[in-house]
């Protein structure tokens, strides 16, 4: 009578334990599941990130080159010839046909606008603020505050939140 | 449970770079400005504010004495280090001693080495939470092989400060090895040659059994990256000086942008033969505006730096001197630094080692990978990945000609399941044999047969009308189950097929060779296959036609389409691919213009015969036919 009962109570020891392992292959077998599927949802949102990064990425290096070329017209602007000996029919052609690739430039920046760069121009006598903006030189002058903006050499560009070039300054000593 | 994230860092001379393992798959984290990489600076304003990274280089000009950077070079050494009175000389910021060890001034206060180290940890420690919207606490972060004791030490005490709990220092060329997954092939040697921005460093590594030693390290604290940009850039100054008479190293602005310029160009040559070199308006003369335009070309850039490339290879002639070991035993080269990816220097490597090296791995971004690696094996994410078999061969049945098409290609992970329709090849077929296949070859009597069974019931029906779909299945175990179902009748039958993916490894590898060996045979008898059956359907088609449509073409036209039939007829079996294709093609010209005609003349007759009660059946054919072509148009 006792064996039999001791054969049962093993019998139903053997099964729980049998139970309790199945239990636990099913939650490791769940476990598993659930993952590979989140690893599979992470998988499509980071290759839409990706593909968005990559979007992104070519647009800068686009814009970066650009940019360059952008800042060699705001280059040429700064070195206007000085035609006051020159004839005044001669100075008009000229006027008029600098004004053109004035124009040329206009249509340049507003194409770069709309591929959604801003440009940065900070105020001169603003302070100098190294996040945001580089110092490429320093001097003294009289009645500025130090580390203050005394011109700006380039303007700056950013696309988005991104700041791709920082706008370049000298700043007071 | 929840485990912070451990991230790799790559704490650089130059620049720093941080990555982590997401997915299982070590990817790099941006910085809060959106780059890849942070510089390894830290300044202190006039206002007193600490900037860390790309804004302290931003203000470095104008602020040298209060921007430090290559720390990395001071970190746990001692005052009377010869390295360190070097670069007393050489840095503009002052290098003070503090007991036996350094100190660096900034602002108004002393700092240790390890103080600004922690500064730029800790600012890729906030960088990186930002990222992942996540604490992180614990680091893996890398020091070159050379380091010793003191300065692993330092190292790892930088990151306590920045309250990181550092799991592991590792040595940068372990962490390239690790990135490109070369602990797992046990006795190899690898040599990682790493040309940074400043400095040069070669080692020898011997992995063994779980571990990764370092046989021997050598280098160059004192070349890299900047040595090159600085030739480049005195060649354009020399350049310019002899043709227009102007020194432009005295203007800062124009040597920012030459330095511009120089880093551009040197980037461009690594892809280019030639890149122009383009800043109008640099300056100004007596006579007006000065223009900077040159090119340089690869040969001129590798005359302007070849001494310097040929230099990084005295270090690891003595690395391997070191190890005791030949060029030709070191079995992998792992290129880590920027400047690895110069055409010059990566030949110069590949040249004296007589073999390919890796450069798959950005190599800005190598070690910071490795790194993450590490981290990943420390917190289990790497073990812990589910290993998932993929099937070493491509899966497949034989289609008509004996060609093999693949449902499956090789290296798919399982499990997987794909499906495809095919129809019958002949008219009135109701029954397809569907034979199993696997291998790489074209053609599948080269490829062993898995199993094969017949599908019958199949409703007759002209060739090309009935629907089979094949499925293939395996599930996880590799077990293949294929079936095809008629879509038509709804009757369906399957095999199962236990060893799928059971071959032994040689037995994988034979089968690929096989494939690669006989890949232009095989393809050259596809071709042939294709064509034959290409020529089978036109003749199948025109046949068709003909006997369809004989009281609409005229009796020269039979005849000329009779003859080019026959021609193809004769040729269609055979072994000349070209003369199939040739003979097809007339006869499709033929057919072609017949039947242009035929529309032609319908259309006109539908037009002026509108009216007629007697059309039902013409209109209908010309309805039915229209469409088609429609239809065709639109493919």
């Amino acid at each position: 009578m006792t064996e039999k009962k001791d054969s049962k109570t093993s019998k139903a020891s053997r099964a729980s334990k049998v139970v309790e392992e199945l239990e636990m292959k099913c939650e490791e077998y769940l476990a598993g599941w659930k993952r590979a599927l989140a690893d599979y949802d992470n998988l499509k949102r980071d290759l839409s990130r990706e593909r968005d990064d990559i979007r992104r990425y070519a647009m800068e290096r686009a814009a970066e080159g650009f940019l360059g070329v952008l800042e060699h017209f705001d280059q040429a602007m700064k070195h206007e010839p000085d035609l006051s000996s020159c004839d005044k029919d001669v100075k008009k052609k000229i006027f008029s046909w600098l004004s053109g690739i004035i124009h040329i430039r206009t249509a340049m920046v507003e194409e770069l606008k709309a591929l959604g760069l801003e440009s940065v121009e900070p105020e001169i006598g603003s302070p100098y603020l190294p996040q945001i903006q580089e110092s490429v030189g320093a001097r003294k002058e009289e009645g500025s505050k130090s580390e203050h903006i005394l011109e700006v050499v380039a303007r700056g560009w950013k696309l988005g939140e991104k700041l791709l070039r920082p706008p370049r300054v000298i700043i007071s000593e | 449970m929840f485990m912070p994230k451990i991230i790799g860092i790559d704490l650089g001379t130059t620049n720093s770079a941080v990555a982590v393992i997401l997915g299982g798959q070590p990817k790099i984290l941006e910085n809060k400005e959106g780059h890849r990489t942070t510089p390894s600076i830290v300044a202190v304003s006039k206002s007193g504010e600490r900037l860390v990274g790309i804004s302290a280089k931003r203000q470095a000009v104008t602020n040298p004495k209060n921007t430090l950077f290559s720390i990395k070079r001071l970190i746990g050494r001692r005052f009377s280090d010869d390295e360190v009175k070097r670069d007393m000389k050489m840095m503009p910021y002052d290098i003070v001693a503090r007991g036996e060890g350094v100190g660096v001034k900034l602002g108004n206060q002393e700092h240790t080495p390890e103080e600004i180290s922690a500064m730029i940890l800790g600012k890729l420690k906030a960088d990186a939470e930002d990222r992942l919207g996540e604490k992180v606490e614990g680091a893996v972060i890398t020091v070159p092989a050379y380091f010793d004791d003191a300065q692993r030490q330092a190292t790892k005490t930088a990151g306590e400060i920045a309250g990181l709990k550092v799991h592991r220092i590792i040595n940068e060329p372990t962490a390239a090895a690790l990135a490109y997954g070369f602990d797992k092939k046990k006795g190899q040697q690898i040599c990682v040659y790493d040309l940074g921005g400043g400095t040069f460093d070669v080692s020898i590594l011997d992995v063994a059994e779980d571990t990764v030693e370092v046989k021997s390290t050598n280098g160059d604290t004192h070349l890299g990256g900047d040595d090159f940009d600085r030739r480049v850039i005195d060649w354009i100054i020399e350049e310019f000086k002899k043709e227009e008479g102007i020194d432009l190293s005295k203007d800062a602005l124009a040597l920012q942008r030459i330095k511009d310029a120089a880093e551009k160009a040197k980037i461009e040559l690594s892809t280019a033969q030639e890149s122009e070199i383009n800043q109008p308006f640099i300056t100004s003369g007596a006579d007006g505006p000065k223009h900077l335009v040159m090119r340089l070309t690869r040969a001129k850039l590798e005359e302007l730096v070849h001494d310097l490339a040929q230099k990084t290879l005295e270090p690891v002639k003595k690395a391997l001197l070191d190890a005791k070991m030949g060029k030709e035993s070191v079995e992998e080269i792992v290129m880590v630094g920027g400047m690895t990816r110069m055409p010059l220097v990566m030949k110069l490597v590949e040249d004296f080692f007589g073999k390919k090296a890796n450069v798959s791995v950005n190599p800005d971004e190598v070690v910071a990978m490795g790194a993450a690696v590490q981290a990943g094996v420390l917190q289990g994410e790497v073990k812990d990945v589910l290993l998932l078999d993929v099937t070493p061969l491509s899966l497949g049945i034989e289609t008509l000609g004996g060609v093999m098409t693949k449902l499956i290609e090789r290296n798919t992970t399982i499990p997987t399941s794909k499906s495809q329709t095919f129809s019958t090849a002949a008219d009135n077929q109701t029954s397809v044999e569907v034979h199993a296949l696997q291998g790489e070859r074209e053609m599948s009597e080269g490829n062993k047969s898995l199993g094969r069974f017949i599908l019958s019931g199949i409703p007759m029906a002209p060739r090309g009308i009935p629907q089979v779909e094949v499925s293939f299945n395996i599930d996880a175990n590799g077990i293949l189950k294929v079936s095809a179902k008629d879509k038509a009748s709804g009757k369906s039958q399957e095999i199962t097929i236990q060893a799928s993916t059971g071959l032994s490894k040689e037995e994988v590898e034979k089968m690929k060779k096989d494939a690669e060996v006989h890949a232009e045979d095989d393809k050259k008898k596809k071709e042939l296959i294709e064509a034959r059956n290409l020529a089978d359907t036109m003749v199948y088609t025109v046949e068709k036609m003909l006997a369809e449509q004989k009281d609409k073409i005229s009796d020269d036209e039979k005849k000329t389409i009779g003859e080019k039939l026959e021609a193809l007829k004769k040729v269609k079996d055979g072994e000349d691919k070209e003369a199939i294709k040739k003979a097809a093609d007339e006869l499709t010209e033929v057919s072609h213009s017949v039947a242009a005609k035929m529309y032609k003349e319908e259309k006109s007759e539908v037009g002026s015969e509108k009216s007629e009660g007697d059309k039902t059946e013409g209109e209908e054919k010309v309805v039915d036919a229209e469409f088609k072509e429609k239809g065709d148009d639109k493919k």
